[in-house]
C-alpha cells in the first residue's frame, strides 16, 4: 500500500510533466501560427477600414476565423451608419455563413460566440440559425440566441420565446428584462400577457413589469397597483412593484404607493419613498417626513430625496425636520439639506 | 537498526502513518478541486470582448462603489485613481477612503483633483474610526474622498461601505491594478442570478515584472526576483485550482482583500469587515455564509477565472514570510471565531468540506507537515519504519505537490492560455517542480510562525514595504 502510494505519486507526477512538455511544444507551434494570424489581421485591418465596399484583393488565403474575428470586432466598436456599413461588408465576405456553422460547434464558447456574432445581421437565414438555437441545450446560448431574436424587426412571438427557453421552470438572469425591453416598445401586448400569466415564475413576471417600466407604458399601471395592493407585507415582489410603478411614474400608482409607505417590510418602504419622490406625490409628504425617523438608513435617505423631489412642500418638511425633529429625523433632513446646498 | 521494543515501532508507524494520511487527504482534496475548477472552466461563458460585453449588460448593470482605502500612499495614489476613474464601466463611483495617512496622500488628493468638502448623508450601520471630512471633485463627478482617522483596512473600507448609496461595492487593496473591464466580467454572476448571488471574486495575477502605464498592466511578463516567481505558480494554484474549486463546489470561503465585489446590504447584514483579525476578508465571507445558512435564504459566493486585478507581490524572505505568517494567523482567527461550524450539519457542505479543508490544510496542515519533516527521516535512519513509510512520505511531500502545481499549470494553458510564451511555460513547469524543495518547506515555517504568533495573539500586520511597480 505504502509503495502503492510512492508508486501512483511518481506515475501522475511523471505524466504531468509528460502533458506539460507536449503543451509546451504546441505552444511553441501555435505562437508562430498566432504571430501569422495577427500579421493577416494587421494587414486586414486597414483594407476593411479603407472603402465603402469590403475589399477583394488581400484577403485571399486568409484565414476564416481572422476575417470573421476582425470584422465583428470592428462593428462592435462604431455606432450608427458606419456600423450598418461594417455588417454589410461583413456579410458579403460570408462571416454569417461562417457563423452559423459555428454554430455546430462543440464548444459551447464558440457557439456563444456565434450567436453573439449573427446577432448583428438581420437576415433570414441568421434568423433561422437563431431560432434553431433556442433548443440548444445550454441555457445561456438560449438566451443569448433569443436576445439576438428580440433585437431584430422580425422577432417571435415573446410567449413562444419564453416557453423555448424555459422560463417558466428555472431562475431568470437580468438578461431576460433586457430580452422584455426589446417587446415592451414594439409588442407592449405580449409582455403585458407575461406580467399577468399567474403560472409564470414570480421572477419571470418581475422581469416583465420592469421592462415595461423602463418603456414608460402606464397601461399596465392598474394591474400593477392591483398586484403591490394584494402582495403580502414581507413578500420579495411588493418593493419590486413599488419600484416599477416609480419606474413608470403615474399619478394612477397613488393608493399603493401611499400603502408601501406604511409597510412593515423596510425594503418596501425603501421603494414607495422613490416612487413617492418620481411620482412627485404631493400627499405623500407627511407619511415621508414620518419615514425620516425609521430606523433603517436606507428609508430615511430615500424619504429624504422623495422629499426633495416633491420641491417646496417636501423641503419645507425637510426644514421642520432638521429644525424640530427626532435625533435620526434631524440628521437625515439637515445632512441632506446640506448636500443639495439648501442648508438654511 | 537500532534495538528498541515493539511499542517504540509500533508508534513510530503510527506516528508516520498519521502524517502520510493527512498529506492524502490534503491532495485529495487539490485533485477534487483540480477535477471541479477544470469542470468550471470547461463550463465558462465565452470571452467577450469589453464592447460585446457593454452592448450586452451596458443598460442593466447595477452601479457599483469602488472602496479603494489608502493608507500612505501620497506617491501613487494619483496613478491609482486615474486608473479607477478610467474604469469601463456604465455606473461607478470611487470612494477612496484616506485611513489617517501619515504622509500627503489626503492632500495630494484634494490639490490634484480641486476637491472641496461637502455634506453627503451616509450610513452608520458599520463601526469605524471617525469621519474627518468628506470630499467631492466638482470636475470628476464619480470620485469621492473620506477622510478619517486612522483604524487599518477593514476600518477603511467599512468607513467606504457606509458611505456607499449603491447596491454593490466593489472592495480593493490601494495598490490593486485593475483590468479595464474588470467591473464588467465580475458583475456578470449579479446578472446570471441576481436574486441569489451576494458576493464575487476574480483572479488576482502578481504584477512584478509586468510592464505597468498609467496604473494598468500593459504587458505581462514574468518576475525576475525568486520569492516573487515562486509566488506565481502559488497564485495560479490558489486561484484557478482552490478558489474556482471551491466555488463551483460552493464551498468557497475567502475573496481576497485586493478585488472583491459584494452586495452591499448583505455586508451590512453580517456588521462589515472585522477589525479584530487580520483575516478579515476570509472572515466577511465566513460571516455571509453563516448568516445566509442560518436564514436558509439559496444564495451564490462566486469566484470568476477571468483576470480581474494585479497585485505586487513581496520579494524579500522577510516580508514575504511576514505575509505568510499573517495570512495563517487570519485562518486561524477565522477558525476559531466561527469553530461551531466546523463539521456541523446545519452548515451544509460550508461546514463539512469548507471548514473540513480550512482544518486539514491550515490548522493541521504546517504542524503535521513540519513535524513530519523532523521525524520521518530521523525514524527511518534509526531503523524505526521501513523504506517503505519514507518513500509514502516523500510522495505526498514532494511528488504529488509537483504533480498537483504541474496539473493546475495544465489547467491553465489548456484553457485560459494567459500566459504570452512557450518560454514563460517551460520557466513556470521548472518553478513548479522546484518549489517543491525548499520554498515549500520555508513557506511551512512562516505559517509555523502564524501559529505561535496567533498562540500569543499578536495582533496587527507587521510590515509590508513596497517596492512599487515597474513603471514606464
Amino acid at each position: 500500500m505504502l509503495r502503492l502510494i510512492w508508486d501512483l505519486s511518481l506515475l501522475l507526477a511523471g505524466a504531468a510533466l509528460a502533458v506539460m512538455s507536449l503543451l509546451v511544444l504546441l505552444r511553441a507551434l501555435s505562437t508562430r501560427r498566432r504571430d501569422r494570424l495577427l500579421a493577416a489581421r494587421r494587414r486586414l485591418a486597414p483594407l476593411l477600414l479603407a472603402t465603402a465596399d469590403p475589399p477583394r484583393e488581400g484577403i485571399e488565403g486568409m484565414a476564416d476565423s481572422v476575417v470573421t474575428q476582425l470584422t465583428l470586432d470592428l462593428i462592435q466598436l462604431v455606432r450608427g451608419a458606419e456600423r450598418i456599413q461594417f455588417i454589410g461588408k461583413a456579410a458579403e465576405l460570408g462571416v454569417p455563413d461562417r457563423l452559423r456553422r459555428q454554430l455546430r460547434s462543440f464548444s459551447r464558447r464558440r457557439r456563444m460566440i456565434a450567436v453573439q456574432g449573427l446577432a448583428l445581421f438581420d437576415d433570414d437565414l441568421s434568423r433561422e440559425a437563431l431560432l434553431d438555437t433556442l433548443g440548444d441545450r445550454d441555457d445561456e446560448i438560449r438566451l443569448a440566441a433569443a436576445l439576438a431574436l428580440g433585437r431584430g424587426d422580425n422577432r417571435p412571438g415573446l410567449d413562444e420565446l419564453v416557453a423555448r427557453l424555459g422560463l417558466r421552470d428555472h431562475r431568470s438572469s437580468l438578461l431576460t428584462v433586457t430580452l422584455f425591453r426589446h417587446y415592451a416598445n414594439e409588442a407592449p401586448d405580449e409582455v403585458q400577457a407575461l406580467v399577468l400569466d399567474t403560472d409564470l415564475p414570480l421572477s419571470v413576471r418581475l422581469a416583465a413589469i420592469e421592462a415595461q417600466a423602463v418603456s414608460g407604458d402606464y397601461r399596465l399601471v392598474p394591474a400593477i397597483v392591483e398586484l403591490g395592493l394584494r402582495a403580502p407585507d414581507d413578500s420579495e415582489e411588493l418593493p419590486r412593484y413599488l419600484h416599477a410603478l416609480g419606474r413608470i411614474g403615474h399619478p394612477a400608482a397613488r393608493d399603493a404607493v401611499l400603502a408601501g409607505l406604511a409597510s412593515n417590510s423596510m425594503p418596501a418602504r425603501v421603494a414607495a419613498a422613490g416612487a413617492a419622490g418620481r411620482i412627485a406625490l404631493l400627499e405623500s409628504a407627511d407619511q415621508l417626513a414620518g419615514l425620516l425617523d425609521a430606523p433603517e438608513w436606507w428609508v430615511r435617505f430615500r424619504s429624504a430625496e422623495a422629499l426633495l423631489q416633491l420641491g417646496d412642500t417636501g423641503i419645507v418638511r425637510l426644514r421642520e425636520a432638521a429644525a424640530s425633529g427626532g435625533e435620526l429625523a434631524r440628521e437625515a433632513a439637515a445632512a441632506m439639506l446640506a448636500e443639495r446646498g439648501l442648508a438654511p | 537498526m537500532i534495538s528498541a521494543p515493539d511499542w517504540l515501532f509500533r508508534a513510530a508507524e503510527i506516528v508516520t502513518l498519521f502524517v502520510i494520511a493527512c498529506g492524502l487527504i490534503q491532495i485529495l482534496f487539490y485533485i477534487v478541486q483540480l477535477l471541479f475548477a477544470a469542470l468550471a472552466l470547461h463550463r465558462r461563458p465565452a470571452h467577450a470582448s469589453t464592447s460585446a460585453l457593454w452592448d450586452r449588460f451596458g443598460d442593466i448593470a447595477p452601479s457599483i462603489a469602488i472602496v479603494a482605502p489608502a493608507y500612505n500612499e501620497e506617491v501613487t495614489i494619483i496613478e491609482s485613481v486615474e486608473a479607477l476613474l478610467a474604469l469601463h464601466y456604465p455606473d461607478f463611483e470611487v470612494i477612496v477612503v484616506n485611513d489617517g495617512s501619515k504622509d500627503a496622500t489626503l492632500q495630494t488628493l484634494i490639490d490634484h483633483y480641486s476637491m472641496r468638502p461637502v455634506a453627503r448623508y451616509h450610513d452608520r450601520a458599520l463601526a469605524h474610526q471617525p469621519i474627518r471630512g468628506l470630499y467631492a471633485a466638482p470636475d470628476r463627478p464619480r470620485l469621492f474622498l473620506v477622510d478619517k482617522q486612522n483604524g487599518g483596512k477593514a476600518d477603511a473600507m467599512n468607513a467606504g461601505i457606509n458611505v456607499a448609496r449603491t447596491p454593490l461595492v466593489c472592495v480593493i487593496d490601494a495598490d490593486t491594478l485593475l483590468e479595464p473591464d474588470a467591473l464588467m466580467r465580475a458583475v456578470r454572476p449579479f446578472i446570471d442570478d441576481p436574486a441569489r448571488t451576494v458576493a464575487v471574486g476574480g483572479t488576482i495575477r502578481i504584477a512584478n515584472g509586468c510592464r505597468v502605464e498609467g496604473g494598468r498592466v500593459v504587458e505581462a511578463r514574468l518576475p525576475r526576483n525568486f520569492f516573487a516567481l515562486m509566488q506565481v505558480v502559488e497564485y495560479l494554484r490558489a486561484f484557478l485550482m482552490a478558489r474556482l474549486g471551491l466555488s463551483e463546489m460552493q464551498t468557497l470561503l475567502i475573496i481576497s482583500g485586493a478585488f472583491g465585489l459584494f452586495r452591499r446590504n448583505s455586508v451590512i447584514d453580517v456588521g462589515g469587515f472585522s477589525a479584530d483579525t487580520v483575516g478579515e476578508d476570509m472572515e466577511l465571507v465566513v460571516k455571509l455564509h453563516r448568516r445566509m445558512r442560518d436564514l436558509k435564504r439559496p444564495y451564490r459566493i462566486v469566484y470568476i477565472p477571468e483576470p480581474v486585478s494585479w497585485t505586487e507581490a513581496p520579494e524579500t524572505a522577510a516580508i514575504l514570510g511576514n505575509q505568510r505568517a499573517r495570512w495563517q494567523r487570519g485562518s486561524l482567527e477565522t477558525f476559531r471565531t466561527h469553530k461551531d461550524m466546523f463539521l456541523n450539519p446545519r452548515y451544509g457542505r460550508i461546514g463539512v468540506i469548507g471548514f473540513g479543508q480550512v482544518w486539514i490544510v491550515d490548522v493541521i496542515g504546517p504542524i503535521v507537515e513540519v513535524a513530519g519533516y523532523l521525524l520521518v527521516p530521523p525514524l527511518w535512519m534509526l531503523g524505526l519504519i521501513s523504506f517503505d513509510y519514507l518513500l509514502a512520505f516523500l510522495a505526498v511531500i514532494f511528488t504529488f505537490g509537483v504533480f498537483i502545481s504541474v496539473a493546475t499549470l495544465i489547467l491553465e494553458e489548456v484553457q485560459l492560455r494567459r500566459l504570452p510564451r512557450a518560454r514563460d511555460l517551460v520557466i513556470l513547469t521548472a518553478v513548479a517542480v522546484l518549489e517543491n524543495f525548499g520554498y515549500r518547506q520555508l513557506n511551512n515555517f512562516w505559517r509555523l510562525r502564524g501559529w505561535w504568533q496567533f498562540l500569543r495573539k499578536k495582533q496587527g500586520w507587521g510590515d509590508m514595504v513596497r517596492k512599487g511597480f515597474q513603471r514606464s
